[in-house]
């Protein structure tokens, strides 16, 4: 499935001077602290986003401190990465300078086409949409803009009258 | 190149805006308007030397999207340095005169959502900048000019923007030994900038090296030369199919494509234009022209060729099919 | 979100014969493989589907009501525009404009004055005087205006950091894809369901072919699938309300109730906004409308017989395939 999303992993940017990691979790950390090992660029630095509360205030330092030589890293909850990297997108960096890892919950969003809204935290194949009560099948099928899966009626036997 | 549709149109003023640099407003000849274009777009002007005709490109200059008329700045280039399409414009076409035109093409557009826009000009290579600048004010975006050029006298079009984009621009006069550095006008860009160069290759080097050097994505950096465009008057070669026993010359009015479906093979192709890579075949031996517009460069390393559009350079190209 | 009520069925899309001879038959041989199958638009002989850019045939008045009627209860979905598209907006109007006035000169008229623009459709008695650029000028967005006029659905992609983004849309009739969902994607994510095309390059190939469209000279290529009953949308918003009928399809109703639904879709650059077109016109048509071309008839079922079984489960038809193969089988008997 193409339009699932490709997650390109830590390795370093070479092209870049700088290499920023933001992550979110133990499991981030973790994978930001491998990559780091592996590779130990002369310039780096990390910022954990974990509060999102005060995510939004540290992303703007980080961003201060970031010019066209700063390549990003990623790593955290699906749904984290995915918020950040639009986040960066809106600040003008390009999906070339964004990498991301996978390091935790794998959560979705889910977009329940047939009422509209979003459901969050569905970790399984089927869902329930909590509006409009119809059985869904998450597809593979994902919007970065959303920042969600796409869930579409599961079984027309089963809709409620 | 690509088969852009062509119009006439009528040269309706020339202007002289340095001693070497002249504008041409052009109109179309059956009246009405002219299609509409996005700032950074060229227009290919079919030019007649003695013998031979071809086609130049110029940048489209004035305000984007203006469908009454057309302008260009067009610089007398020294004999030596071109088949004379320039010296045809300044001394031969006059004002009334009837000239040929493709549509707008543009290989040089805005970033749209850039955080900010750094233009860099060498010489005439500031003329695709007249329209971005005009786009970049009219969407008030946050972008600089820097612009090289020799002497004040040759400078086309300074003091027009200086005095209309003022603190946005610097100028760096050669004559006057002041030099456009690169690694300056790079250094400390805001995040999200994206940098534009068109002049001479020398420049366009420059830049892309210090953006290299000081760690820029390579998307962040566009650029449009002002190359001579590919020679139209083609000639003609052998083409070899060992796979089929087949070998057939290309004539000068058809392309490799044409000449294998006269002799027989058909080729699967869709577009016939050099665009979507339908036609695509392999070079075994020779060495290919490339003139399509969809192979990446690693792929004509490979050794595909696009047969409806690209030439040989030599007599003879071996080529199989692909798969 | 409210979730779409039970509608009432269309008026019947019925063809007449001059709509089945002009009919975009998709299948020019007996197998089926995806291509890039693309050719120049609005070249066709006079009178056939491609002579003009934008086709406007006897169905034109039952699909701007339809139109009307889903605009009317599911505008947030299916009429969705990013802010930068404005510009990409008033190009497409001027293309949409200028090419029915030229094309259909007895239903429409363009004047211009500078940017002083005048519109005659007198296929729905509609004036309109207004300011080329200017929006307040309009009673609605330039898409929506122009598009509710016009048959098809259209996309305006944003061409952008070496990509393509459907970053503006008016889509009423899509074959089961979703404008509301899909909207701010790239041209590689939007196609992702797609089976069998990445691998062999397609995309890409396909991908670059429109990022070097040129002004004034369009493209166009055609796609297919089933339609059970006159149904132009064929939405996903709108599944609960369709999906049903696949399962009602016999080898006896099949002739009535199954159509052909072949979109012609047309790619063209926009001149201003540097951005593309993608425009969807659709076209139904009865297997029992279809079959009495008899051509055409044993084409469908060679195809239907030889498709790759991952084209037939995105495409829908594993329910419908047997019943619409034996129905044909059946009618070149008779």
């Amino acid at each position: 499935m193409k339009s699932k999303p490709v997650y390109t992993g830590l390795e370093l940017d070479t092209t870049a001077r700088r290499h920023l990691f933001l992550i979110s979790g133990q499991l981030g950390l973790d994978a930001a602290q491998r990559a780091l090992a592996l590779s130990s660029p002369a310039d780096a630095a990390l910022v954990t986003l974990d509060d999102p509360g005060s995510r939004e205030t540290r992303l703007c330092e980080a961003l201060t401190e970031a010019g066209m030589e700063t390549a990003f890293y990623l790593a955290g909850p699906e749904i984290f990465l995915w918020q950040i990297s639009n986040r960066l997108r809106s600040a003008g960096v390009e999906n070339r300078r964004i990498r991301m890892e996978i390091a935790g919950s794998m959560a979705r969003r889910v977009y329940c086409v047939v009422c509209g809204t979003m459901n969050e935290g569905v970790t399984t194949a089927m869902y329930r949409c909590e509006n409009c009560g119809r059985e869904l099948t998450v597809r593979d099928h994902f919007s970065r803009p959303l920042e969600a899966y796409m869930g579409v009626i599961a079984d027309l036997g089963a809709l409620p009258t | 190149m690509t088969t852009r549709a062509l119009q006439k149109v009528r040269v309706a003023q020339i202007e002289g805006v340095t001693p070497s640099v002249k504008r041409f407003t052009l109109e179309s000849a059956q009246g009405g308007r002219l299609p509409s274009w996005s700032s950074g777009s060229h227009i290919g002007v079919t030019l007649a030397g003695t013998e031979l005709s071809w086609r130049n490109s110029y940048s489209l200059i004035g305000t984007p999207g203006e469908t009454r008329f057309y302008q260009i700045a067009v610089r007398k280039e020294e004999v030596s340095r071109s088949k004379g399409g320039s010296r045809f414009l300044h001394e031969q076409v006059q004002v009334g005169d009837t000239l040929e035109i493709s549509a707008p093409g543009n290989y040089f557009p805005l970033a749209r959502h850039a955080a900010k826009h750094v233009l860099i000009a060498g010489g005439i290579g500031v003329t695709p900048f007249l329209a971005h600048l005009s786009a970049l004010r009219r969407s008030g975006a946050n972008c600089e000019l820097h612009y090289a050029f020799r002497d004040r006298a040759e400078g086309a079009f300074w003091e027009q923007l200086c005095s209309e984009y003022g603190s946005h621009t610097r100028f760096y006069v050669s004559e006057e030994g002041s030099r456009l550095s690169p690694a300056a006008v790079l250094a400390h860009q805001p995040l999200g900038t994206h940098v534009y160069v068109c002049g001479p290759h020398s420049l366009i080097s420059a830049v892309s090296g210090a953006a290299a050097e000081l760690g820029w994505p390579s998307s962040h950096v566009h650029f449009e030369e002002f190359a001579p465009p590919p020679v139209s008057d083609s000639l003609p070669f052998l083409v070899h199919l060992p796979e089929l026993s087949v070998e057939v010359k290309v004539g000068i009015r058809e392309t490799i494509l044409e000449a294998l479906e006269r002799a027989g093979v058909p080729i699967a192709s869709s577009c016939r234009v050099g665009q979507c890579g339908t036609c695509e075949m392999h070079v075994v031996g020779g060495e290919a022209d490339h003139r399509d517009r969809c192979l990446s460069e690693g792929e004509m390393h490979e050794g595909k060729i696009i047969a409806c559009v690209s030439r040989c350079r030599g007599q003879k190209l071996t080529l199989a099919l692909p798969g | 979100m409210t979730v779409l009520l039970e509608s009432k069925p269309l008026p019947s899309l019925k063809n007449s014969p001059e709509a089945i001879h002009r009919f975009p038959f998709p299948f020019r041989t007996d197998s089926y493989g995806y291509s890039v199958n693309l050719v120049p638009s609005g070249q066709g002989a006079a009178g056939t589907y491609d002579e003009h850019l934008f086709d406007i045939d006897e169905h034109y008045l039952t699909e701007f009501r339809e139109r009307r009627r889903i605009l009317c209860e599911d505008h947030g979905r299916r009429y969705l525009t990013l802010p930068h598209m404005m510009e990409a907006q008033w190009d497409f109007l001027e293309m949409g404009m200028t090419r029915l006035a030229a094309g259909y000169p007895e239903h429409f008229t363009l004047k211009q004055d500078g940017n002083f623009w005048h519109w005659e459709n007198r296929l729905i008695d509609l004036v309109q005087n207004f300011t080329f650029g200017d929006p307040a000028t309009l009673p609605q967005e330039p898409l929506e205006w122009i598009g509710r006029q016009m048959q098809g659905d259209f996309c305006l992609l944003d061409q952008r950091e070496g990509d393509l983004y459907l970053d503006a849309g008016l889509v009423t009739f899509p074959a089961d894809w979703s404008l509301s969902f899909d909207l701010g994607m790239t041209f590689e994510e939007w196609h992702g369901p797609v089976p069998l095309a990445h691998p062999a390059g397609v995309f890409t190939r396909a991908k670059k072919f429109l990022m070097n469209l040129e002004i004034d000279q369009p493209w166009q290529r055609l796609n297919w699938t089933f339609t059970i009953g006159p149904r132009l949308d064929t939405s996903p918003e709108a599944y609960h309300l369709w999906g049903r009928d696949k399962a009602g399809v016999t080898a006896d109703n099949a002739g009535e109730l199954v159509h052909l639904r072949v979109e012609v879709q047309v790619l063209a650059r926009l001149p201003r906004s540097h951005g593309v077109l993608f425009s969807i016109r659709t076209y139904l048509i009865r297997l029992d409308e279809l079959a009495a071309n008899p051509d055409w008839a044993r084409r469908l079922s060679c195809v239907l017989a030889t498709l790759p079984p991952e084209i037939v489960d995105y495409k829908g038809l594993a329910e419908t395939r047997e019943a619409v193969i034996d129905w044909l089988k059946q009618s070149q008997l008779d």
